[in-house]
This record gives structure tokens, sequence and C-alpha cells, in this order.
């Protein structure tokens, strides 16, 4: 005899992706309560990355700790760099240099366009795309890779940045590798847009899957991309503009449904966004030093300094707590995918698992600056 | 920041609230919750993001709970801190107010052992769930734990 659905009994399903898992983008843990196909509700397990950073940093010299702050967000090495020198500079009232902040600002864009490369290629990955999308972006992020290994001999954690400036002086010829790149860059964009922004089941896998409401990212404290595809225009470089953004020209691009298509096309733009940026930089690079006159050991007054800046994935703060020795007294490091990811749980109830999926790669975390 | 402390002093009139140096304002731990939500809802330019949510530990008898709050639409930050006794620290969780505070309390909670009242769901987040002690205190220490004597510094 036939069975019919409703004779057919069901209960809830309890799977565990993680934390090794190709999807999580890291070590993370999901706890998926499953019924059927559709997500119930899913407890977020993170820890497996922790490393007591903030810990560390009390045992060590200002200078000491900037190589620790390239493994927080190990795809955006020197936006971390930056946030953490930025911090202290303030601190101590230190002002680098104005070629140091061209440097600065060449690089950490140019960080931005392989973190966002990185980012819509694995999206792409999960989604389906297995290989195609992912490769074409790695290959231009190579190029980018192979300008920060002439600039400063790494190609992942850059230790570039010091308090006061920045270690390593532009070699002969960087200007010329990276107008060469840009301009190789442009068209390779349209291309991988070509592939895959209009691509038909990209369009079914992201188009109003994880709609996130403008109110519900600010109370969730999310930032960058992700904020700023709901709706909202907050970006630390034109909100609070530091080291020399605000004479740059360049545009933030901001749209409106929030689902995971449009922090997919938020992140495209903001990649011909940070080229613009590059352009004017190179162009207008002054000549001068590229350190500030500091003392070799760096000692702090007494205070405390909380200091903000738009990392490739959202607003990335160093709050720092002194006591006036060599040492910070406390340092927090407010990650910003330890407040995006907290709204996987909002965004998950109610969607298929594939779905699921697919609302994390759009969410573009990295465990390095979750677990610290 | 002048007129956010004098608009407080005024609707909280019972509460004792001072400004530092740097800016901060202290509030009385019991009044977080009333401040929070006046803050968010009722202020002029509304304080919509929570940026960072901490707690610092002053030696030997504070733990500084620390909030960061920003305007979106009046590109403003305010920081409010709050003083509580080390023996046993507690405060009202705000995770009614900003959503965010959910995670950052947790955090605060499993690093210096601060109880946030009313928190939905206040566990470890960070460390494993069977690590004892709260590591970021000062006080803290473990076996496995070096640190090497702080060496005589030369002025260069």
């Amino acid at each position: 005899m036939a069975i019919e659905l409703q004779d057919i009994k069901t209960e809830e399903f309890l799977v565990n992706f993680g934390p090794q898992h190709p999807s999580t983008h890291g070590v993370l843990r999901l706890l998926v309560k499953l019924d059927g196909e559709v997500v119930n509700d899913v407890d977020i397990v993170i820890g497996y990355l922790h490393r007591s950073m903030e810990r560390i940093a009390e045992n060590r010299t200002f200078t000491q700790f900037i190589p620790y702050t390239d493994r927080l967000d190990y795809l955006a090495s020197m936006s971390n760099n930056f946030g953490y020198v930025l911090a202290v500079e303030s601190l101590l009232g230190i002002k680098a240099p104005e070629r140091a902040e061209y440097l600065r600002i060449i690089t950490v864009e140019l960080n931005r366009i392989a973190s966002h490369l990185f980012a819509v290629g694995t999206f792409a990955q999960d989604l389906g795309a297995f290989a195609t999308p992912l490769f074409y972006g790695l290959r231009e992020r190579e190029w980018i890779l192979d300008i920060f290994e002439s600039i400063c001999g790494a190609r992942l954690t850059y230790n570039y940045m010091r308090i006061g400036g920045v270690s390593q002086d532009a070699p002969d010829g960087f200007a010329d590798s990276i107008v060469k790149f840009l301009n190789y860059f442009r068209p390779k964009l349209d291309d991988f847009e070509k592939l895959v922004t209009e691509n038909p089941i990209f369009l079914i896998r992201s188009k109003d899957i994880g709609i996130l409401p403008p109110d519900l990212a600010l109370s969730y404290s999310v930032s960058g991309p992700n904020l700023r595809a709901s709706g909202v225009k907050y970006d630390v470089r034109k909100a609070i503009p530091y080291s020399g953004y605000e004479k740059f020209d360049f545009d933030v691009p901001v749209r409106e449904r929030g689902d995971c298509w449009d922090r997919y096309k938020v992140r495209i733009e903001e990649m011909r966004q940070s080229v613009r940026i590059i352009e004017q930089a190179i162009r207008g690079l002054p000549a001068g030093d590229i350190m500030a006159k500091v003392p070799k050991m760096l000692k702090s007054p007494a205070g405390e300094a909380y200091h903000r800046i738009e990392s490739p994935r959202g607003e990335l703060g160093f709050y720092i707590v002194s006591k006036g020795d060599f040492n910070p007294y406390r340092l927090k490091i407010r990650g910003p995918s330890f407040s995006n990811i907290a709204v996987l749980k909002e965004l998950a109830r109610g969607v298929k698992i594939a779905d699921l999926i697919a609302i994390l790669g759009s969410l573009d975390i990295v465990l390095g600056e979750i677990d610290r | 920041m002048a007129n956010i402390i004098e608009e407080l002093k005024n609707k909280f009139s019972g509460a004792v609230l001072e400004q530092d140096a740097a800016g901060a304002i202290f509030v009385p731990a019991d009044k977080i919750k009333d401040i929070f939500s006046f803050l968010k809802l009722s202020y002029g330019p509304q304080f919509d993001y929570l940026s960072s949510l901490t707690a610092v530990d002053h030696l030997p008898d504070i733990i500084e709970v620390v909030y960061h709050l920003y305007s979106v639409k009046g590109n403003t930050t305010v920081v409010i801190k709050t003083k509580l006794n080390r023996e046993a620290p507690a405060v009202a969780s705000i995770t009614e107010i900003y959503k965010g505070a959910d995670w950052f309390e947790r955090e605060v909670y499993d690093l210096f052992g601060v109880d946030f009242t009313g928190h939905p769901d206040l566990r470890r987040i960070l460390t494993p769930e069977d690590c004892e002690g709260y590591p970021l205190r000062k006080d803290y220490s473990h076996p496995r734990i070096m640190i090497k004597p702080k060496a005589e510094v030369k002025n260069i």
C-alpha cells in the first residue's frame, strides 16, 4: 500500500559541521538542528584558533607585537598592521611622514583587492562553481603577492608597518609595476564579472538568500561590506578619515537588498574603488622619509586610545590601555568577523542547509580575528 | 561630547557621573541598562552601534567594563565605563538593547569572570569548556606560562 507523506514520522536531527570542514572557512564549528533539509537553529562554536593574543600583548613591547597582528586576519595582514600602529601612534602622539602615509594606503588597498578576490572566489566555490572563479581570482592575487614580496619580502604576513612609518621603502620600479598591475587588472575584473555575476545558477543560489535587514545588522554590530549591502552607508574611511584618506577621491558602494548577491556585488565594486585610490596614490607619491623620529624603545604615557580602521571585513578596532610602560597594560582587538558571524544565528533560521553555506560564505569571515 | 554628560546628568539626576581626562563617562553599574536605553532610543543622535565591549583588570580591587558606542547618523563616539568590584563583578546585560553585546559579554565573562545578569546564554566562548579560572585577569597563573623577568632597560 502507498505510504502518504503525512504518515512518515520525522524528528529533529543534529548535524555537526567542523571544526574541520572545507566550507566553514577556517576552524569553525556549527551545530545545526535540521528538520529534513530546513535549518531550525544553528549554534556557532568558536575558539579553536584562540591563541590568547591579547594576553601575549601584555608581555611584549609595542613594536614586538606588530608581527602578531599579521596573524589576526591573515588574508589582510596589512590592515591589521595598519590598525595597530595607528592606535599606538594616537596613544603616543606620533605622526607618520607623508610618504609613509601614501605607502601605507597603497599597500592596504592592494591588500583589500587581494582579500576580496579570495572572498568572492571562495564564495563562488561554496555555491558549486568549484574551481574556475576561484582560480581566476587567485591568478590576479598572485600578482599582488609578488608586488608585496618586492616591497617587504613576504607574501602573506608582512610585518611591514612600524610605529611612526613603514619599515621598507618602495624598491626601484615600484610605481611602474603597480601601474602595470592596475592596467592588467581592470579588464580581468570585468572578465570575472562576466563569468559569475549574471550567471543564472549563481543568481538562483544567491539572490534573496540571507536577507539582512539594516536595523538587525546595526544591532548586531555588523560592519564592512555586509553592512553596506544592507543599505547603511558606514565606511570608517569616510566617516572618521585617518592617515590621509581624505585626500583621495573614491566612492563607497552601497546596495539595498542585503542578500548574498548584494554582499558579493559590494565587494566587486569595492575592488574597483580600491583601484581608483591606488592610482591616485601612486601618481602623487611624495618623496621624503618613511619613518618619523621615534626612540628605539617606545615608552608610552599613561592613558588609553581606541582607533578604528576599515579592514576588508569591516571595522577593525584596537583599544590600548597603558600605565606608562613599555608594554600595553591591556590590548583589546575588535575583530569585525567576531560580530559579523554572530548574525548567522538569525539569518539561518528556516533556510535550507545549502543556503546556510551560501550565507556563511557571503559573510566572509576569517577565524584568526574571531578567535585571536 | 560635553553635552552628552550634561544630558545624562539631567536625565539621571540621582546617579553619580564623572568624566575622566580622556572623555570617558563613568556610570554606576546599576544604571547601565537605563543609560544605554536612553542613549540608543531617546538621545538626539541615536547611538545605534555598539563598537566594542571589553573589560580592564585594575589591580588590586577594580575590574572596569568599557563600552564604546558610535552613532552612524551623528558620527559621534562615546565611551562609557563602569567600575566593578573584583571579588564578585556583576553588571546588567545589555543584550536586549544591542544584540551584538551577546558575544562581547560572553567573551568578557570567559576571560575576566564578570557576571552579566540577564544574559540569555552566558557560557565560555573562546576558551575550552573545561578551562578553570579567568585567563585575562592579572592574577591568573598556569604552570605552563613562563614569563621572563623584565630586564633592566637602558634609555637609548
